[in-house]
């Protein structure tokens, strides 16, 4: 029961009383809106009889934006329907009061108690008092729960409604509740925190010849809070059966424990064997031992420790085997790819061949960057934002592969700081070697190109000195580059978020938009279109307006330039130079 | 990943490899931790200063084997290699 239940049911039977007269408000309005309409209707000159503070009150309780506006528009109107009148002059309205007039009309004619738009309103109503109503007879029949629905609900009506005095109460009131109810809270799930028996785990764990008690404590407690006797048994059991050995890491034991069981141990070790990987090598990639879960949205270490990819693991063996790569060598190099969702190994694989990567590049050494490459999230957006950053940008991405997952975001920082320092160098110091974002590396013959410490910013020295003052905050401002102006951006963005494994379909090299703007492709790279010097990735624009067309948006100049400077960063003078070149070919607006 | 916290690294520089990397890659390196304590450690001992910005964005590279990391580095000139990881930390991929 409430502590307060008689002042809490007075507040409410008050708000209650409060949607009435709104309701009796919104009847009201409907009367003098509906005579007006009438009015107008038979003459807008009638206009002229309303009072500029009537009209005011009239239009601001309109549902519209821009009411500021209508009511100077509508004044207008009035003046020159005034003046015809008074003197009778021939005034004509302009186009621009034409069309506030009908606004105002059409909002006039929207109050009729039989339309929708009335309706609705007092419908809203009715079923806020209903709700009310309901909260005050579980308050009287002791059947009020302090959830969290509630809770809201009652701040909802009085927190934003009553007087300080009420607020004060409410809070107060509202306070012990929550504790009350945080208190049930804990105490129930103390109750659910234990659900296995010590001892019981005890017996299954000596069965197996494993130690429970000299398990670390958190592992314990993980145990008897999620775990199941049966389905731990069954799991030492499908272990053993299987030739594991003994398993010593008390994370992955415990993780193995909780997060699988022996069906999904039983396949996934009959498939790798199949594939000549033994059970001791899966116990280093343990996640594919679990069993496959979608991902949470948070993660606490308890979700980390249970996520599970059997699935994936063994439709990205098909997939490593299908690309012609071992299964062996990305284990030794970067076996977290093994356990990565394969809908994103597939689709990276495919980028990783068209933008022309090699895995050939770094077997010898003991980090070979390529693989790590495909655990990238955004590998076209990254690579796009190279190729275009700087003519060495691909060079660059092509010596550190590993730079596709290492940068995030086609947006970051360190690309402004190439732009600029790329933009400084060919102006100022053309003949310096020294100038430009990279520096180069002679590694076994090889010139592998590095960037500057002043351009990536990670050494702590110069984390707080930014390059040439480039911060998140004024990265555009300090860079000259605009946000290019396309016309339905939003929804074209809506569009290509909302497609995260795009292909880039044959037709679209047949597209006389894309057609028109072969001859642009660069000499030097089939990858880049070169518009008067500035890089656009050609693999960015098929695939950007591909998609475009697959999703609704018509083949258009629109979509076609929206492609075209997708995260492209540029100045004005690059955004004229490139559609100087596209107006040649096609009509741009 | 509290042991990273025991190794003086900061909840910001924990949240940021949450954030950074996707939940296997990060069991994993929770699976390899004694492994990857190794290679931390040996890391600030030859003073490469970008220890968090590693972790952050090749959290990966933990999990190769120790004693492999340090034979690599020890066949280059480990001074002028970890100079150059500290400007750019692509240039750990010439071990």
């Amino acid at each position: 029961m409430l502590t307060d239940s008689k002042k809490i049911i007075k507040l409410i039977e008050n708000e209650i009383g409060i949607l009435s007269n709104e309701i009796n408000y919104i009847k009201d309005d409907v009367k003098v809106y509906e005579k007006l309409y009438k009015k107008l209707s038979n003459s807008r000159e009638n206009i002229i009889d309303i009072s500029k503070k009537e009209l005011k009150e009239l239009i601001f309780k309109f549902d519209i934006e821009n009411k500021e506006n209508l009511f100077k528009e509508i004044l207008t109107v009035q003046k020159i329907l005034k003046m015809n009148n008074d003197y009778s002059s021939t005034l004509r309205l302009f186009e621009r009061n034409e069309k506030a007039f009908d606004s105002f009309m059409d909002e006039l004619s929207k109050y009729d108690l039989e339309s929708d738009f009335i309706k609705n309103k007092i419908e809203k109503l009715y079923s806020k008092q209903k709700e009310y109503e309901k909260l005050i007879q579980e308050i009287e029949n002791d059947k009020f729960k302090v959830n969290r629905k509630n809770i809201e609900l009652i701040e909802k009506i009085f927190l934003e409604n009553n007087s300080l005095e009420d607020r004060k109460l409410i809070e107060e009131i509202m306070e012990n509740e929550i504790e009350n109810y945080n208190d049930r809270i804990k105490k129930s799930k103390r109750k659910e925190e234990k659900k296995l028996a010590e001892e019981d785990l005890i017996q299954v764990f000596n069965k197996y010849d494993y130690k429970y008690k000299t398990m670390d404590e958190k592992y314990r407690n993980y145990l008897e809070k999620h775990g199941d006797l049966n389905n731990i048994d069954e799991v030492f059991s499908a272990l053993l059966e299987n030739d594991y050995p003994k398993i010593i890491d008390e994370y992955v034991l415990t993780s193995i424990l909780l997060g699988s069981n022996k069906s999904t141990i039983d396949t996934v070790t009959s498939f790798s064997r199949e594939h000549r990987l033994i059970p001791k090598s899966l116990l280093d990639i343990s996640g594919c031992l679990l069993e496959q879960r979608d991902e949470p949205k948070t993660f606490s270490d308890y979700d980390y420790m249970v996520t599970g990819s059997s699935i994936d693991f063994m439709r990205n063996i098909i997939t490593i085997k299908s690309a012609g790569l071992s299964i062996n060598y990305i284990f030794q190099k970067c076996r977290s790819i093994l356990t990565m969702p394969n809908a994103l190994l597939k689709y990276n694989i495919d980028l990783f061949n068209k933008y022309g990567f090699s895995f050939e590049y770094k077997k010898r050494g003991i980090i070979d960057p390529s693989p790590d490459a495909l655990l990238s999230p955004t590998f076209a957006e990254i690579c796009d934002a190279f190729i275009e950053i700087s003519p060495n940008g691909l060079k660059y991405l092509t010596d550190n592969l590993s730079n596709v997952k290492t940068v995030t975001n086609p947006d970051a920082l360190m690309f402004y700081n190439i732009y600029l320092s790329e933009k400084l160098s060919s102006v100022e110091k053309e003949d310096d070697p020294n100038n430009g974002p990279f520096r180069k590396v002679l590694e076994e013959n090889n010139e592998n190109y590095q960037l500057k410490a002043i351009i990536t910013r990670n050494r702590p020295d110069y984390r707080n000195t930014p390059y040439e003052g480039i911060t998140e905050e004024n990265k555009r401002e300090k860079t000259n580059t605009i946000e290019v102006p396309i016309k339905g951006k939003k929804k074209m963005t809506r569009i290509i978020e909302e497609n995260k494994y795009p292909n880039i379909s044959d037709s679209i090299f047949n597209n006389p938009y894309i057609l028109s703007i072969d001859k642009y492709i660069s000499e030097d790279s089939a990858l880049v279109y070169d518009f008067s010097g500035i890089r656009i990735s050609r693999l960015k624009v098929l695939r950007v307006y591909d998609t475009l067309l697959k999703n609704g948006i018509s083949n258009s100049i629109d979509g076609f330039m929206y492609a075209i400077f997708y995260n492209t960063i540029i100045d004005e003078d690059g955004y004229e130079k490139v559609v100087r070149c596209i107006k040649k070919e096609v009509e741009v607006r | 990943m509290d042991f990273l916290k025991d190794l003086g690294f900061s909840d910001e520089v924990i949240l940021k490899i949450k954030e950074n990397n996707s939940p296997n890659v990060i069991r994993q390196f929770i699976c390899d931790r004694e492994n990857a304590k190794k290679n931390i450690e040996y890391m600030r001992e030859i003073d490469i200063l970008v220890v968090d910005d590693l972790l952050i964005r090749r959290l990966e590279i933990f999990s190769i084997d120790y004693e492999r990391v340090r034979k690599a580095i020890e066949k280059f000139n480990a001074s002028v290699l970890v100079a150059l990881i500290n400007e750019d930390i692509s240039a750990i991929n010439f071990l």
